[in-house]
């Protein structure tokens, strides 16, 4: 899952760059507002978190022009502005959440994953395909009941498909996914996991199409 | 007395009214009687000469009353008929209509009220005295009339002007309502109500005066709520920093170099937040004035440059030239406060500028003041921003906000505290800048 955190504060984006980076989450951090127009134009984001008092472009004025460019991306509005009017504001601009500084972490990922599992159209926290189990707030992974130890990109890659399922998902959309603009990985990365999360968890579970990509069955 | 104005009003109103009504009316019943005895008296006088020269002597010393029958029969007839009495000029009795009449002689000419009667006395030349008397029931009959009229008319009026007067005064004092029930509403989450105001009379006025004061009050108070938000995010901030750095330091087992790491993070977080809690605390002690400012003759040249040799490693660092030039300036005041003033104007000029910039302090003096400059070739600052540099926690340029600057200059607090020091030593503080010129920020303090 990849995430845009919009923070100018240098110190708590450089935090939630690594404690996202540390959950499984491919992170890229912008500093002001048309930083983070210009990526989340040209990244497709899994979720944004967004501060509001941004330089440049505030964070409100950001939020106005994804959803006017038609951004269907979950917007979890990160602020240390808490008056009921400034959340109003916020939601009706187009925030799908709100959370007021400080924060606590785990509240932040709860969200952040609750966000995500909706826009993907499966709420519930826990995936089944099948004899695979996915619980996607502890990464925790069985098959038959017994657990399933999974590098990160590889759980990344696996909750991608099963978010996704039922849908032909490219390598390309894969690789955006599961890593930020930090990585500079070969091309051939996506295959390597798919064939890791394979060996893991039987064959039939992801199926290739042939020149295009991979898909989970519904 | 009722609670009401309109009640209390109404009474008075209409107790002046009455008073008013009665005065007029008793006027006007006594001039109706005064008219109607001068009549009577104007017949009776007439009636009096007519008999007085009807007196005939025959020169034996007897007398005779010669008038026509026709005359002498309107006297005596009914009881409210004229009568007369006529008396020789020595006193003596020669004729009356009535033998029941006093025969008493009355004297000289005169006219007198007696028994509800009134009665004319004419001494005619011959020296006989005629009395022409007769009842006053007429007149009074009249002025009963006009009183009876009078005061059934006047209760009328009253009580037509009194509903009138309800009324009008309801119509009046109905804006009095209005604003009572606005000013009742009015509250913390419900500042924006304003009174109708429709007329421009009195009540108008009062109504327009007060929207202006509910104008001013719902500005102080929005001020306040975003200076209390302000503050509050500039708390907030670096403490969900500090909070969600040491969250993910604790999370896990970390390498000593993380825990510096996370302790950094921490230590300028908590700087931060030191940084805005003293200068909120300065401003929270200067509002309340009770901040004693100490009075000794400080050189604003050499506090310029203990202040620019402190600031200059952070000056360095961010590749700003700072310098100091000018004269001594000597001036009565707090050294510690004006070090502030000076420090904060200095690291605001270093913080908003780029490298290769230069901050320069200089002194001067002037009659009667010295002056103390601080000018940068940094940015400069918006026609827009500019009469706003000074509010608490206003910021320019947000993009630049986050740098390092010293004291509470970083939590936007320092222009504040700054202007806020001049003032209380008796000066002023004033900003000059323009986009893409530089800033320049003068100090003037009495000498």
């Amino acid at each position: 899952m990849r995430i845009l955190v919009v923070e100018d504060e240098p110190d708590l984006a450089a935090t939630l760059h690594k404690a996202l980076t540390e959950e499984g989450f491919a992170v890229d951090v912008a500093g002001d507002g048309e930083d983070a127009l210009w990526q989340a134009g040209s990244v497709n984001y899994d979720a944004i978190v967004l501060d509001l008092m941004l330089p440049l472009v505030d964070g409100l004025t950001v939020l106005a022009r994804l959803r006017a460019a038609g951004s269907r991306v979950p917007v979890l509005v990160l602020t240390a502005r808490d008056s009921s009017a400034e959340k109003v504001g916020a939601l009706n601009t187009g925030a799908d959440d709100y959370l007021t500084k400080p924060f606590t972490f785990a509240e932040l990922l709860a969200r952040i994953r609750a966000l995500i599992r909706r826009a993907a159209g499966s709420p519930a926290p826990l995936l089944r395909l099948g004899e695979v189990t996915i619980e996607t707030s502890s990464h925790r992974v069985t098959r038959a009941g017994v657990d399933v130890e999974l590098a990160p990109k590889e759980y990344a890659l696996l909750e991608y498909l099963a978010l996704h399922r039922g849908k032909l998902v490219t390598r390309t959309t894969l690789h955006e996914h599961i890593y930020d603009e930090r990585d500079a990985t070969m091309s051939n990365v996506v295959d390597v996991y798919v064939a890791a999360v394979r060996r893991k968890l039987g064959r039939d579970l992801i199926r290739t199409c042939r020149g295009e990509g991979y898909i989970i069955d519904a | 007395m009722p609670s009401s104005l309109r009640a209390r009003l109404l009474l008075w109103y209409s107790a002046v009214f009455l008073v008013v009504l009665s005065t007029f009316a008793a006027l006007a019943v006594w001039s109706i009687w005064r008219s109607g005895v001068d009549d009577l008296d104007e017949r009776l006088g007439a009636m009096a000469a007519q008999l007085g020269s009807a007196v005939v002597a025959d020169g034996t010393g007897r007398f005779e009353v010669n008038l026509a029958e026709a005359a002498f029969a309107g006297f005596g007839e009914a009881d409210d008929a004229p009568y007369y009495a006529i008396w020789s000029a020595d006193g003596s009795l020669i004729d009356r209509s009535d033998p029941f009449i006093d025969a008493a002689f009355p004297g000289g000419s005169t006219a007198r009220t007696r028994d509800e009667r009134r009665e004319v006395i004419v001494r005619a030349e011959s020296g006989t005295v005629v009395l022409v008397g007769q009842s006053l029931a007429e007149v009074y009959a009249s002025v009963w009339a006009a009183t009876t009229a009078l005061g059934l008319g006047g209760a009328v009026a009253v009580l037509l002007a009194f509903f009138g007067a309800w009324l009008l005064l309801g119509r009046a004092l109905a804006p009095i309502g209005r604003i009572a029930r606005t000013a009742e509403a009015m509250s913390e989450s419900n500042l924006g109500l304003r009174i109708d105001v429709s007329t421009d009379d009195e009540l108008g006025r009062v109504a327009a005066a007060l929207n202006r004061a509910f104008d001013r009050i719902q500005e102080a108070f929005e001020r306040q709520t975003r200076f209390t938000a302000d503050a509050s995010h500039e708390l907030r901030t670096p403490l969900a920093s500090q909070i969600a750095e040491l969250e993910w330091a604790l999370a896990r087992p970390r390498t000593p170099a993380e825990h510096e790491g996370s302790l950094n993070v921490c230590m300028r977080a908590a700087q931060r937040m030191r940084a805005v809690v003293e200068g909120l605390l300065t401003l929270a002690r200067a509002d309340a004035g009770a901040v004693a400012m100490q009075r000794e003759e400080v050189d604003l040249a050499a506090l310029a440059r203990e202040v620019v040799d402190a600031s200059r490693a952070l000056a360095d660092q961010r590749g700003v030239h700072l310098r100091t030039e000018g004269m001594p300036a000597i001036v009565r005041g707090d050294p510690d406060r004006l070090r502030e003033l000076i420090t904060n104007l200095v690291s605001n000029a270093a913080q908003y500028s780029a490298r290769g910039d230069e901050v320069i302090c200089s002194t001067s003096v002037a009659p009667g003041r010295a002056i103390l400059e601080v000018r940068d070739t940094g940015p400069g600052i918006g026609a827009a921003d500019l009469p706003h540099v000074f509010e608490r926690f206003y910021r320019a340029n947000k993009a630049r906000s986050r740098a390092v600057g010293g004291a509470a200059g970083g939590a936007g607090l320092g222009l504040a505290i700054s202007k806020w020091i001049a003032e209380s030593h008796g000066g002023r503080i004033l900003c000059e800048s323009a986009l893409g010129q530089g800033t320049r920020f003068t100090v003037e303090l009495p000498a």
